[in-house]
């Protein structure tokens, strides 16, 4: 009986399920606990409803990006937007309120901004990732281009030839 | 009491690359001369050529490893030993378990150009394990992270532990494990070692004996 169980392990084709299963049980345990965080770093911004409401009160055109409005000005030293990040920079906050032309007329024209597809977090992500974990940005970018590389190696040299064989 | 110094008597140096600091201590250095030693000796050195016998034939055949393929798998070697220095001297956990993510693709990479079927279904499964542990590796930092509010293992040194870090640091372990095919995987490991050109595969063997020791010291300076 072992023996078997053993023998079935030694299959390649077995461990990933194997594992999954494993995981699977260790994240359920883990669930069961009583979770506290740490609230720092939790961004300082009214709730998500609450954004939208005020949007809807016409006080600040920057709540239309709600629930993303971050305040600030671009390249504003006095007026930074709220940003907490891992490693502090002097340009934290510089240019989380920069739009792009047409984001700043979809902004204007509609309260649902932020809630779009459009309106992803992506100017604040790109600030705290560029300016504070420069680093990071360097190895993910390594990481996917070395996927690409075996990728596409393995399709020229390996899937390509064996396609002009039977070709041939 | 700083569990960095605790573990190594002292730390030798910071190096300042960018905004992150990793720091050397005297066993990360021989860690550091052990894997640029055996990266350029695996560099160097030229793929073997085997001699395959089977029962019932009376043949010996002789295998060869093309260049191209030798080549593509040298520069995965090197890279692999590029990613184990970043292991073994980062001093930011994110950043650990980027470096260990690097290691395990060029791993899959060093496999992926053999063109023996089985090899290739064996570096097939040990991909999706690596998917499978791309989960519990990521989400243990981030709840590291939300735990303690740093990332930095100098930080991190100086915090007591308590149980959500305990389970951060399991997911930690799961998937650092998968990642850099520890124990529970070598059956996926053997299928894949029985490729030609011996002298890349053994940055496996060395990949995973890297990332286990400094995996065993990050989990010491957590807790």
């Amino acid at each position: 009986m072992i023996g078997r169980i053993l023998n079935s392990l030694a299959e390649p084709k077995n461990v990933p399920k194997v594992f999954s299963v494993a995981i699977s049980i260790i994240l359920l345990f883990s669930l069961t606990m009583v979770f506290e965080l740490n609230p720092n770093q939790l961004y300082p911004k009214p709730a998500p409803q609450v954004q939208v409401e005020l949007a809807k009160q016409n006080i600040d055109i920057s709540y239309n990006l709600a629930p993303y409005n971050r305040g600030g000005l671009p390249l504003e030293p006095d007026n930074r937007g709220i940003v907490r990040s891992q490693y502090q920079t002097p340009y934290e906050g510089w240019i989380t309120a920069y739009l792009t032309p047409f984001s700043q007329f979809l902004r204007d024209i509609t309260y649902h901004f932020g809630t779009t597809i459009l309106g992803h977090p992506g100017g604040i992500l790109d600030e705290v990732l560029y300016y504070t974990r420069g680093y990071d940005t360097i190895l993910e970018s390594t990481i996917l281009f070395t996927a690409f590389t075996i990728a596409s190696w393995v399709i020229l040299n390996i899937t390509a030839k064996e396609r002009d064989k039977k070709e041939k | 009491m700083n569990d960095i110094l605790d573990l190594n008597s002292y730390i030798i140096g910071h190096v300042l690359f960018g905004d992150i600091v990793p720091y050397l201590t005297p066993f990360s250095l021989a860690l550091v001369i052990t894997i640029v030693v055996f990266t350029i000796f695996l560099a160097l050195s030229k793929p073997e050529l085997r001699s395959v016998t089977r029962f019932g034939e009376d043949v010996v055949r002789t295998t060869t490893v093309g260049k191209k393929e030798a080549k593509f798998r040298r520069f995965m070697t090197i890279l692999c030993g590029v990613a184990l220095i970043g292991v073994v001297t980062t001093g930011d956990i994110f950043n650990f378990t980027l470096f260990v993510s690097l290691v395990g693709i060029t791993n899959v990479g060093i496999f992926a150009v053999v063109k023996d079927t089985h090899v290739l279904d064996a570096a097939f499964q040990y991909g999706l394990v690596m998917m499978i542990c791309s989960l519990p590796l990521f989400g243990g930092v981030a709840l590291i992270l939300a735990k303690t509010g740093t990332l930095s293992l100098g930080v991190l040194a100086g915090i007591p532990g308590n149980p959500v870090l305990n389970v951060g640091r399991m997911l930690l372990l799961v998937g650092a494990v998968g990642e850099g095919a520890l124990a529970p995987f070598f059956a996926t490991k053997v299928e894949m070692i029985r490729a030609k050109g011996a002298p890349y595969i053994n940055m496996m063997h060395l990949s995973s004996l890297m990332v286990f020791t400094r995996l065993i010291e990050i989990l010491f300076i957590v807790g």
